[in-house]
Protein backbone atom coordinates (compact mmCIF):
# COMPACT_ATOMS: atom_id res chain seq x y z
CA UNK A 1 0.00 0.00 0.00
CA UNK A 2 1.68 3.50 -0.55
CA UNK A 3 -0.10 5.37 2.36
CA UNK A 4 1.61 4.31 5.30
CA UNK A 5 0.32 5.24 8.64
CA UNK A 6 3.18 6.37 11.19
CA UNK A 7 2.08 5.30 14.23
CA UNK A 8 5.37 4.10 15.32
CA UNK A 9 7.00 7.38 15.62
CA UNK A 10 4.13 8.93 17.06
CA UNK A 11 3.55 6.33 19.61
CA UNK A 12 7.72 6.93 20.37
CA UNK A 13 7.30 10.60 20.58
CA UNK A 14 4.23 10.61 22.75
CA UNK A 15 5.74 7.78 24.63
CA UNK A 16 2.56 5.52 24.49
CA UNK A 17 1.51 1.99 24.00
CA UNK A 18 -0.16 0.60 21.21
CA UNK A 19 -2.56 -0.92 24.11
CA UNK A 20 -3.04 2.71 25.67
CA UNK A 21 -4.00 4.11 22.13
CA UNK A 22 -6.51 1.48 21.57
CA UNK A 23 -7.94 2.05 24.82
CA UNK A 24 -8.18 5.60 24.20
CA UNK A 25 -9.62 5.40 20.43
CA UNK A 26 -12.02 2.47 21.51
CA UNK A 27 -11.12 0.25 18.63
CA UNK A 28 -8.90 -3.18 19.58
CA UNK A 29 -5.22 -4.12 19.48
CA UNK A 30 -5.88 -6.30 16.67
CA UNK A 31 -7.52 -3.30 14.50
CA UNK A 32 -5.03 -1.17 15.68
CA UNK A 33 -2.14 -3.35 14.80
CA UNK A 34 -3.43 -3.97 11.27
CA UNK A 35 -3.46 -0.14 10.81
CA UNK A 36 0.39 -0.05 12.57
CA UNK A 37 1.58 -2.62 10.49
CA UNK A 38 0.42 -1.15 7.43
CA UNK A 39 -2.12 -4.26 5.92
CA UNK A 40 -5.42 -1.22 6.51
CA UNK A 41 -7.14 -0.93 3.28
CA UNK A 42 -9.27 1.87 4.19
CA UNK A 43 -9.66 4.07 7.42
CA UNK A 44 -12.84 5.75 8.91
CA UNK A 45 -12.63 9.42 9.23
CA UNK A 46 -13.69 9.04 12.51
CA UNK A 47 -10.69 6.54 13.44
CA UNK A 48 -8.08 9.05 12.00
CA UNK A 49 -9.70 11.90 14.55
CA UNK A 50 -9.87 9.99 17.01
CA UNK A 51 -5.90 9.27 16.69
CA UNK A 52 -4.99 13.22 15.21
CA UNK A 53 -7.07 14.16 19.62
CA UNK A 54 -5.22 11.48 21.15
CA UNK A 55 -1.75 12.17 19.65
CA UNK A 56 -2.48 15.77 19.40
CA UNK A 57 -0.77 15.84 15.20
CA UNK A 58 -2.21 16.58 11.69
CA UNK A 59 -2.89 13.91 9.49
CA UNK A 60 -0.26 14.84 7.27
CA UNK A 61 1.72 13.69 10.29
CA UNK A 62 0.21 10.56 10.66
CA UNK A 63 0.05 9.69 6.63
CA UNK A 64 2.55 9.27 4.39
CA UNK A 65 2.69 8.45 0.53
CA UNK A 66 5.26 6.73 -0.76
CA UNK A 67 5.90 6.91 -4.62
CA UNK A 68 8.00 3.44 -4.76
CA UNK A 69 5.27 1.55 -3.35
CA UNK A 70 2.49 3.38 -6.00
CA UNK A 71 4.66 1.76 -8.25
CA UNK A 72 4.66 -1.66 -6.68
CA UNK A 73 0.92 -1.12 -6.74
CA UNK B 1 -36.75 -16.71 11.97
CA UNK B 2 -33.11 -17.01 12.05
CA UNK B 3 -31.67 -17.70 8.76
CA UNK B 4 -27.52 -17.80 9.32
CA UNK B 5 -25.78 -18.54 12.43
CA UNK B 6 -25.68 -21.56 15.36
CA UNK B 7 -29.19 -22.76 15.62
CA UNK B 8 -30.04 -21.13 12.47
CA UNK B 9 -32.17 -22.42 9.41
CA UNK B 10 -28.85 -22.72 7.94
CA UNK B 11 -27.40 -25.38 11.01
CA UNK B 12 -30.71 -27.38 9.93
CA UNK B 13 -30.50 -28.08 6.44
CA UNK B 14 -26.48 -28.78 7.26
CA UNK B 15 -27.78 -31.54 9.16
CA UNK B 16 -30.05 -32.89 6.19
CA UNK B 17 -26.69 -32.29 3.81
CA UNK B 18 -24.68 -34.33 6.68
CA UNK B 19 -27.46 -37.15 6.67
CA UNK B 20 -27.45 -37.39 2.91
CA UNK B 21 -23.74 -37.45 2.12
CA UNK B 22 -23.24 -40.11 4.33
CA UNK B 23 -26.34 -42.13 3.16
CA UNK B 24 -24.43 -42.13 -0.11
CA UNK B 25 -21.45 -42.61 1.37
CA UNK B 26 -23.13 -46.00 2.55
CA UNK B 27 -24.61 -46.74 -0.53
CA UNK B 28 -21.19 -46.71 -2.09
CA UNK B 29 -19.39 -48.74 0.66
CA UNK B 30 -22.76 -51.43 -0.27
CA UNK B 31 -21.70 -51.26 -3.70
CA UNK B 32 -17.86 -52.38 -3.27
CA UNK B 33 -18.58 -54.78 -0.62
CA UNK B 34 -21.26 -56.59 -2.47
CA UNK B 35 -18.57 -56.03 -5.61
CA UNK B 36 -15.69 -57.96 -3.29
CA UNK B 37 -18.09 -60.53 -2.50
CA UNK B 38 -19.18 -61.13 -6.08
CA UNK B 39 -22.93 -60.28 -5.38
CA UNK B 40 -25.30 -59.11 -8.43
CA UNK B 41 -26.55 -55.71 -7.94
CA UNK B 42 -29.15 -54.69 -10.32
CA UNK B 43 -29.49 -51.08 -11.60
CA UNK B 44 -32.47 -48.97 -11.54
CA UNK B 45 -33.31 -45.80 -13.58
CA UNK B 46 -37.04 -44.28 -13.17
CA UNK B 47 -38.34 -42.80 -16.17
CA UNK B 48 -36.05 -39.91 -16.10
CA UNK B 49 -33.18 -41.45 -15.28
CA UNK B 50 -32.99 -40.89 -11.78
CA UNK B 51 -30.93 -44.04 -10.97
CA UNK B 52 -31.16 -46.63 -8.19
CA UNK B 53 -29.62 -49.36 -6.83
CA UNK B 54 -31.17 -53.08 -5.69
CA UNK B 55 -29.73 -56.05 -4.02
CA UNK B 56 -29.57 -59.76 -5.33
CA UNK B 57 -32.30 -60.80 -7.20
CA UNK B 58 -34.56 -57.52 -8.32
CA UNK B 59 -35.02 -56.77 -11.83
CA UNK B 60 -33.23 -54.55 -13.65
CA UNK B 61 -34.83 -51.14 -14.23
CA UNK B 62 -34.57 -48.69 -17.66
CA UNK B 63 -36.39 -45.84 -18.78
CA UNK B 64 -38.17 -46.57 -21.88
CA UNK B 65 -40.39 -44.38 -24.11
CA UNK B 66 -42.86 -45.55 -26.48
CA UNK B 67 -46.00 -45.12 -28.87
CA UNK B 68 -49.00 -47.68 -28.81
CA UNK B 69 -49.86 -48.31 -32.33
CA UNK B 70 -53.13 -47.85 -33.16
CA UNK B 71 -53.84 -51.34 -35.51
CA UNK B 72 -53.64 -53.43 -32.21
CA UNK B 73 -54.45 -50.87 -29.17
CA UNK B 74 -57.48 -49.25 -30.27
CA UNK B 75 -58.34 -45.86 -28.15
CA UNK B 76 -61.77 -44.29 -28.36
CA UNK B 77 -64.38 -42.29 -26.44
CA UNK B 78 -67.82 -43.05 -28.20
CA UNK B 79 -69.35 -40.75 -25.89
CA UNK B 80 -67.35 -38.01 -27.42
CA UNK B 81 -67.94 -38.90 -30.47
CA UNK B 82 -64.00 -39.79 -30.85
CA UNK B 83 -63.54 -43.10 -32.61
CA UNK B 84 -59.99 -42.80 -33.36
CA UNK B 85 -57.45 -42.00 -30.67
CA UNK B 86 -53.46 -43.10 -29.79
CA UNK B 87 -51.29 -42.70 -27.01
CA UNK B 88 -48.04 -41.39 -27.89
CA UNK B 89 -44.88 -40.80 -26.24
CA UNK B 90 -45.42 -42.77 -23.11
CA UNK B 91 -42.78 -42.89 -20.74
CA UNK B 92 -42.22 -46.15 -18.33
CA UNK B 93 -39.82 -48.15 -16.93
CA UNK B 94 -38.87 -51.62 -18.43
CA UNK B 95 -37.85 -54.70 -15.70
CA UNK B 96 -35.79 -57.30 -16.84
CA UNK B 97 -33.91 -60.00 -15.32
CA UNK B 98 -30.12 -58.79 -15.89
CA UNK B 99 -27.44 -61.05 -17.76
CA UNK B 100 -24.45 -60.56 -16.95
CA UNK B 101 -22.16 -58.47 -19.39
CA UNK B 102 -20.79 -54.91 -20.92
CA UNK B 103 -24.49 -53.61 -20.58
CA UNK B 104 -25.09 -54.05 -16.82
CA UNK B 105 -21.51 -53.18 -16.12
CA UNK B 106 -21.43 -49.80 -17.79
CA UNK B 107 -25.12 -49.01 -16.51
CA UNK B 108 -23.45 -50.19 -12.48
CA UNK B 109 -20.03 -48.03 -13.73
CA UNK B 110 -22.53 -44.68 -14.95
CA UNK B 111 -24.66 -45.47 -11.44
CA UNK B 112 -21.49 -45.32 -9.54
CA UNK B 113 -20.59 -42.17 -11.43
CA UNK B 114 -23.49 -40.47 -10.85
CA UNK B 115 -23.49 -40.92 -6.76
CA UNK B 116 -19.51 -40.03 -7.02
CA UNK B 117 -20.37 -36.68 -8.34
CA UNK B 118 -23.80 -36.75 -5.97
CA UNK B 119 -21.73 -37.14 -3.14
CA UNK B 120 -18.93 -34.50 -4.25
CA UNK B 121 -21.78 -31.67 -5.49
CA UNK B 122 -22.92 -32.73 -1.29
CA UNK B 123 -19.74 -32.35 -0.22
CA UNK B 124 -19.35 -29.09 -1.38
CA UNK B 125 -22.57 -27.45 0.03
CA UNK B 126 -21.87 -28.97 3.07
CA UNK B 127 -18.83 -26.68 2.97
CA UNK B 128 -20.69 -23.31 2.08
CA UNK B 129 -23.19 -24.44 4.71
CA UNK B 130 -20.96 -24.74 7.75
CA UNK B 131 -19.37 -21.00 6.60
CA UNK B 132 -23.22 -20.47 6.65
CA UNK B 133 -23.34 -21.88 10.02
CA UNK B 134 -20.22 -19.91 11.22
CA UNK B 135 -22.10 -16.52 10.10
CA UNK B 136 -18.92 -16.10 7.64
CA UNK B 137 -20.52 -16.75 4.21
CA UNK B 138 -18.35 -14.38 2.03
CA UNK B 139 -15.15 -16.05 2.10
CA UNK B 140 -13.48 -16.59 -1.13
CA UNK B 141 -13.82 -20.34 -1.26
CA UNK B 142 -17.42 -20.17 -1.54
CA UNK B 143 -17.18 -18.70 -4.72
CA UNK B 144 -15.38 -21.69 -5.98
CA UNK B 145 -17.91 -23.90 -4.58
CA UNK B 146 -20.52 -22.61 -5.84
CA UNK B 147 -19.47 -22.09 -9.28
CA UNK B 148 -18.78 -26.10 -8.86
CA UNK B 149 -21.76 -26.88 -8.07
CA UNK B 150 -23.39 -24.86 -10.52
CA UNK B 151 -20.90 -26.89 -14.00
CA UNK B 152 -21.82 -30.34 -11.83
CA UNK B 153 -25.63 -28.95 -12.42
CA UNK B 154 -24.88 -28.20 -15.82
CA UNK B 155 -22.98 -31.24 -16.55
CA UNK B 156 -25.27 -33.40 -14.32
CA UNK B 157 -28.03 -32.68 -16.15
CA UNK B 158 -26.29 -33.20 -19.51
CA UNK B 159 -25.04 -36.71 -18.34
CA UNK B 160 -28.18 -38.16 -17.19
CA UNK B 161 -30.47 -36.93 -20.36
CA UNK B 162 -27.38 -38.78 -22.28
CA UNK B 163 -28.00 -41.84 -20.18
CA UNK B 164 -31.35 -41.74 -20.88
CA UNK B 165 -30.91 -41.18 -24.33
CA UNK B 166 -29.01 -44.23 -24.48
CA UNK B 167 -30.96 -46.67 -22.45
CA UNK B 168 -34.34 -45.69 -25.08
CA UNK B 169 -32.37 -46.53 -27.76
CA UNK B 170 -30.87 -49.45 -26.10
CA UNK B 171 -34.27 -50.93 -25.91
CA UNK B 172 -35.51 -49.22 -29.28
CA UNK B 173 -32.89 -51.90 -30.65
CA UNK B 174 -33.12 -55.19 -28.46
CA UNK B 175 -36.50 -55.26 -27.22
CA UNK B 176 -39.80 -55.45 -29.33
CA UNK B 177 -43.25 -55.88 -27.80
CA UNK B 178 -46.74 -56.58 -30.12
CA UNK B 179 -48.59 -53.03 -30.77
CA UNK B 180 -45.59 -51.16 -29.35
CA UNK B 181 -42.98 -49.27 -30.87
CA UNK B 182 -40.11 -47.68 -28.98
CA UNK B 183 -38.75 -44.93 -29.65
CA UNK B 184 -35.94 -42.70 -28.28
CA UNK B 185 -35.97 -39.47 -26.31
CA UNK B 186 -33.30 -37.59 -24.22
CA UNK B 187 -35.76 -35.74 -21.65
CA UNK B 188 -33.48 -33.27 -21.75
CA UNK B 189 -34.49 -30.76 -18.73
CA UNK B 190 -33.81 -27.21 -20.54
CA UNK B 191 -34.47 -25.71 -16.66
CA UNK B 192 -32.04 -27.75 -15.29
CA UNK B 193 -29.20 -25.91 -17.17
CA UNK B 194 -30.69 -22.28 -16.30
CA UNK B 195 -30.81 -23.52 -12.80
CA UNK B 196 -26.76 -24.11 -13.64
CA UNK B 197 -26.38 -20.94 -15.08
CA UNK B 198 -28.66 -19.23 -12.22
CA UNK B 199 -26.46 -20.71 -9.55
CA UNK B 200 -23.20 -19.33 -11.65
CA UNK B 201 -24.38 -15.68 -11.11
CA UNK B 202 -24.81 -15.86 -7.65
CA UNK B 203 -21.67 -17.37 -7.29
CA UNK B 204 -20.31 -14.08 -9.22
CA UNK B 205 -22.77 -12.25 -6.25
CA UNK B 206 -20.83 -14.20 -3.62
CA UNK B 207 -17.08 -13.35 -5.12
CA UNK B 208 -18.48 -9.27 -5.01
CA UNK B 209 -19.46 -9.95 -1.34
CA UNK B 210 -16.07 -11.76 -0.54
CA UNK B 211 -14.24 -8.54 -1.93
CA UNK B 212 -16.27 -6.39 -0.14
CA UNK B 213 -16.34 -8.31 2.95
CA UNK B 214 -12.17 -8.43 2.81
CA UNK B 215 -12.26 -4.92 2.40
CA UNK B 216 -14.20 -4.14 5.47
CA UNK B 217 -12.73 -6.44 7.55
CA UNK B 218 -9.69 -4.09 6.74
CA UNK B 219 -11.02 -0.70 7.03
CA UNK B 220 -10.35 0.73 10.45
Amino acid sequence: MAIRVKLDHLLLDRRLSLTDLADRIGITIANLSVLKTNKARAIRFSTLEALCRELNCQPGELLEWTPDDADCD
Amino acid sequence: MKVMGKGSLASFLMVLLNVGWYGLACIMAAILVMGVFGLDIAVQMGPEGAPSLAGPGVKMAIPVSFTVEADTHRVTAPSLGIGEAQIQDARGTLRFRPRKGAFRVANLAVVIALLALAMWVLGQLRAVFRTLRDGQPFVPANTRRIRRIAWAVIIGEILRSAVVLFENYYVMTHFQADGLRFSAHSEFNVFAIINGLIILVIAEVFRAGSRLDEEQSLTV
